[in-house]
């Protein structure tokens, strides 16, 4: 059942212990979803955005496609999205740019929400905090949210990730997260911005045993003249985990870039 | 029953995996230039099995017979371990056919679109026998 040659990556192929799974031993991905002992829906799982089989294009997804990691708008209507002069400025140099000032491109953090759309989530909840771990393509990292109470900081720090906390909603997990560096990439091809004045909602809610839904709402007045939503499906990846990565040989990629001098992108204006 | 969802899986991402770029964490335009593609033929001399590319090294002799190393950008290991690739997948003196894009600074570089080994496409979603 797992092959011999899974031994290059120890747990890439070990069966998730205490699944549901249908008689012929696969996971049973409609299976309803689980609860914590309190009583509420257990979002513990590995995550993927993407959708790689047939059972998760179900919800008319393309299998294989990767789309909001591109452009988070990508679906909404033009008057949905509409930019303050001073993200269209910025907006329109990056796409012409063809993305190439990207941190992501360095290997720094993707951002929130697009640190979603880049790889596998695994949650991880607990009575204080819900703990997201991410294996993204260039590294690893994770987000602290929490549930212990707390208020959303005044924050004199801010942070690629922002800072979070989330409650529920009956069956829903609701994340909010502020105090975002000013200037960040809410997707790559087209490169929308935000400035420090972003918050973001991420509504969780866990359909089944294999599917959660995800909606994500963007508040930034300095970037956005009003907030804007998108809806999504995470899918299980059941009997795999996440795997280690690392920036380690990116100087390779460097030796060969040919990039021409970026042209500063202005702080967002105060708010008057 | 797990082969057919292998081979659903695995169907799926080899469109996704032709268009090598898009898998990029960076922008394929600021090292490659999407003008020059290349085709080349060797025996593999080297792999380099790390994040967030690997990378292939293969001997290529022109027609005077005179042989260049090219190196050969792959996509994320991770990603390749998940469809069922390993760092073993070719050994050195393994030949292969590969075909992609060159780097923009005209360097014997080159983003790897599709490798081709007896036959078989590596390093892509049409693996065979492997678990996704």
């Amino acid at each position: 059942m797992v092959l011999a040659g899974s031994a290059a990556a120890q747990w890439l192929n070990y069966p998730t212990p205490g699944i549901p799974r249908l008689p012929d031993g696969r996971p049973n991905l409609t299976a309803p979803a689980p609860k914590t002992s309190d009583g509420k829906p257990d979002l513990s799982g590995l995550w993927n955005e993407t959708c790689y089989t047939d059972d998760c294009a179900q919800g008319g997804r393309r299998v294989g496609a990767i789309v909001w990691y591109f452009d988070l708008a990508e679906g909404l209507q033009a008057s949905d999205v509409q930019m303050t002069p001073w993200a269209a400025a910025i907006q329109a140099q990056r796409e012409s740019r063809d993305h190439v000032d990207d941190p992501a491109g360095r290997c720094l953090l993707h951002g929130v929400p697009r640190i979603n759309f880049r790889g596998n989530l695994k949650i991880i909840p607990t009575p204080q905090v819900t703990v997201f771990l991410y294996e993204t393509i260039s590294y690893l990292t994770f987000r602290q949210v929490f549930t212990d109470g707390r208020p959303l900081p005044d924050v004199t720090e801010p942070a690629w990730m922002g800072y979070s906390i989330g409650s529920w909603d009956g069956d829903t997990f609701v994340v909010e997260t502020t105090g975002f560096k000013d200037g960040g990439w809410l997707d790559t091809r087209k490169g929308h911005p935000h400035s420090d004045a972003l918050r973001v909602t991420e509504r969780f809610r866990r359909r089944d045993f294999g599917h959660m839904e995800l909606t994500i709402t963007i508040d930034d007045p300095k970037a956005y003249l009003k907030p804007w939503t998108v809806k999504t499906v995470l899918n299980l990846m059941p009997d795999t985990e996440l795997l280690e990565m690392s920036c380690e040989n990116h100087e390779k990629t460097l030796e060969h870039r040919l990039l021409p001098p970026a042209p500063p992108e202005p702080p967002s204006p105060r708010l008057p | 029953m797990k082969a057919k969802l292998a081979l659903v899986a695995v169907a799926a991402v080899v469109s996704l995996l032709a268009t090598g770029p898009v898998f990029a964490h960076h922008s394929f335009s600021a090292e490659f230039d999407a003008k020059q593609p290349v085709k080349l033929i060797g025996a593999l001399t080297k792999i380099e099995w790390v994040n967030p590319h690997g990378w292939l090294y293969i001997d290529v002799k022109d027609e005077t017979g005179k042989v260049a190393n090219w190196a050969l950008e792959l996509g994320p290991p991770n990603q390749l371990l998940r469809l069922g690739w390993t760092r073993n997948s070719l050994k050195p003196g393994d030949v292969i056919t590969v075909e992609g894009t060159r780097a923009k600074d005209g360097s014997n570089v080159a983003n790897a679109r599709s490798i081709m080994f007896n036959g078989k496409r590596m390093f892509a979603g049409s693996s065979q026998g492997v678990r996704p």
